[in-house]
């Protein structure tokens, strides 16, 4: 049975298949889907979350599997177990292993380690493959499409994670992307270079704000805590909001999307424009998840 | 005044060795004591440290008495050594001579430079992938060129 670690794992196919099997869960997320009744799906949580934690739950109860939380606070590996003897003793509990982790590389250990399907649901600042096929599957929803399109990733694009691997997915679907970060956090040169080589990808990068032309615009928060200065760290938010006047420069049907929490780099009062996007995305969570258990369940 | 080694009659000599590279050549290549085996069950080794080279200025040359070395085991030394030259030597004559190139994988011979990377943290080792010269961590799938991991 497939591990979901990496979005470099999944060829162009793969990534087809799984959108169009997360249509299917959409369309069947509110009827009785016991597909993988009787199967336990543990989650492994050594660092905070909220919208992929309860995501996954969701979709794994709406998928019929039951849930083995992992609680770290309360843990042996908070007495100092290694990774490797948690993960062998859960994958011995479970049929599927859902982990978030802040050490990067660790999903793909913790693959190595168990004879289960292991997801990514995080891994430091490598990857967030699941993250990935919820942008994907947000834009192919709204737009019905990626090639030609014009998607802009605002915001600290050194440090987002979901930026990191999305870079690289549109650039293998064929979309136009910008890149607008202020200086000093612009995307690594090295993740730029590996779209544009692998897929011939069409990149542009900037750091000037400005929606004009945009179909899709995918916001991302300025990371304060990765900042010495916080003065600096609320300087560099304050020139990247996305304003309710900078959205009149925008097209009628562009979308706006954040992987959220969006703290103050997206006003409220945004909320209830008809570009933003961002709810809908992260509702998206679910059926994108019940297809990737479906996917990693697989007989 | 040259150092005068011994020549070999049947073995190996790794020539143009980056200068002070010899050591981590011996270890790459288990050829060093802490590879575990027993001095009198090890091969005649010698190791000859920044010598003077008319292509590289100094360098170091390893020769091996009584192994040839194949050019995949020799290739792991392409990373601190990526201009060596790997001499086949039998009945005292050089039988052929083969340029190390950087193996597709590398299996635990460097550490990955970052250090919220799980290999350096609790696996214990590493895996690196060549892609066009430079290497990915397979874990933390952090991209670094051949100079970052040698240290």
């Amino acid at each position: 049975m497939p591990d979901l670690i990496s979005i470099r794992d999944l060829d162009k196919t793969t990534i087809e298949k799984l959108l169009q099997s997360s249509q299917t869960m959409e369309k069947n997320l509110f009827t009785s889907f016991d597909k993988h009744k009787g199967k336990v799906a543990a989650t492994l949580f050594f660092e905070p979350s909220t919208r992929t934690h309860l995501s996954f739950q969701t979709a794994a109860q709406r998928l019929g599997l039951s849930i083995v939380p992992y609680s770290h606070a309360s843990s042996s590996s908070a007495k100092g177990e290694s990774l490797r003897d948690t993960l062998k003793i859960v994958d011995g509990y479970a049929d599927v292993l859902i982990m978030r982790h802040p050490m990067e590389g660790s999903c793909r250990y913790a693959a190595e380690v168990c004879t289960h399907p292991v997801i990514n649901a995080g891994d430091g600042a490598n990857q967030h493959p699941t993250q990935t096929l919820i942008d994907l599957y947000t834009i192919q929803s709204a737009k019905g499409k990626f090639k030609g399109l014009e998607v802009r990733l605002i915001g600290d694009l050194a440090h987002a994670r979901a930026m990191r691997s999305l870079v690289y997915a549109l650039g293998m679907f064929g979309a136009k992307v910008s890149l607008v970060a202020p200086k000093g956090l612009e995307m690594d040169p090295a993740l730029v270079a590996e779209a544009i080589e692998k897929f011939g990808a069409d990149i542009t990068q900037t750091d000037k704000l400005d929606l004009a032309g945009a179909d899709v615009v995918y916001a991302c928060r300025i990371q304060k805590e990765r900042f010495s200065d916080p003065y600096q760290a609320a300087k560099l938010q304050a020139s990247f909001r996305i304003m309710p006047e900078l959205l009149k420069d925008a097209k009628p049907d562009m979308i706006l999307m954040h992987p959220l929490p969006k703290i103050d780099e997206i006003p409220p009062e945004v909320d209830s424009s008809p570009h933003a996007y961002y709810f809908k995305q992260a509702a998206f969570g679910v059926p994108v998840r019940m297809a990737v258990l479906d996917y990693c369940l697989q007989q | 005044m040259p150092i005068l080694v011994e020549r070999i009659e049947q073995g190996t000599v790794v020539d143009r060795i980056e200068a002070f590279a010899g050591a981590r050549v011996l270890e790459i290549l288990k050829l060093a004591p802490t590879s575990g085996a027993a001095p009198d069950k090890m091969h005649r080794i010698a190791l000859v440290i920044n010598v003077p080279s008319r292509h590289m200025g100094r360098k170091d040359i390893l020769k091996i008495e009584g192994r040839e070395l194949k050019p995949s085991e020799a290739n792991k030394i392409a990373l601190i050594a990526p201009r060596a030259r790997l001499n086949v030597i039998r009945g005292g004559k050089v039988v052929q001579k083969t340029d190390v190139k950087l193996p597709t994988k590398l299996d635990d011979i460097a550490a990955c430079p970052n250090p919220q990377c799980i290999s350096i943290n609790e696996r214990g080792n590493s895996l690196f992938l060549n892609e066009k010269g430079r290497l990915r961590c397979t874990y933390c799938e952090r991209l670094f060129s051949t100079y970052e991991l040698v240290v």
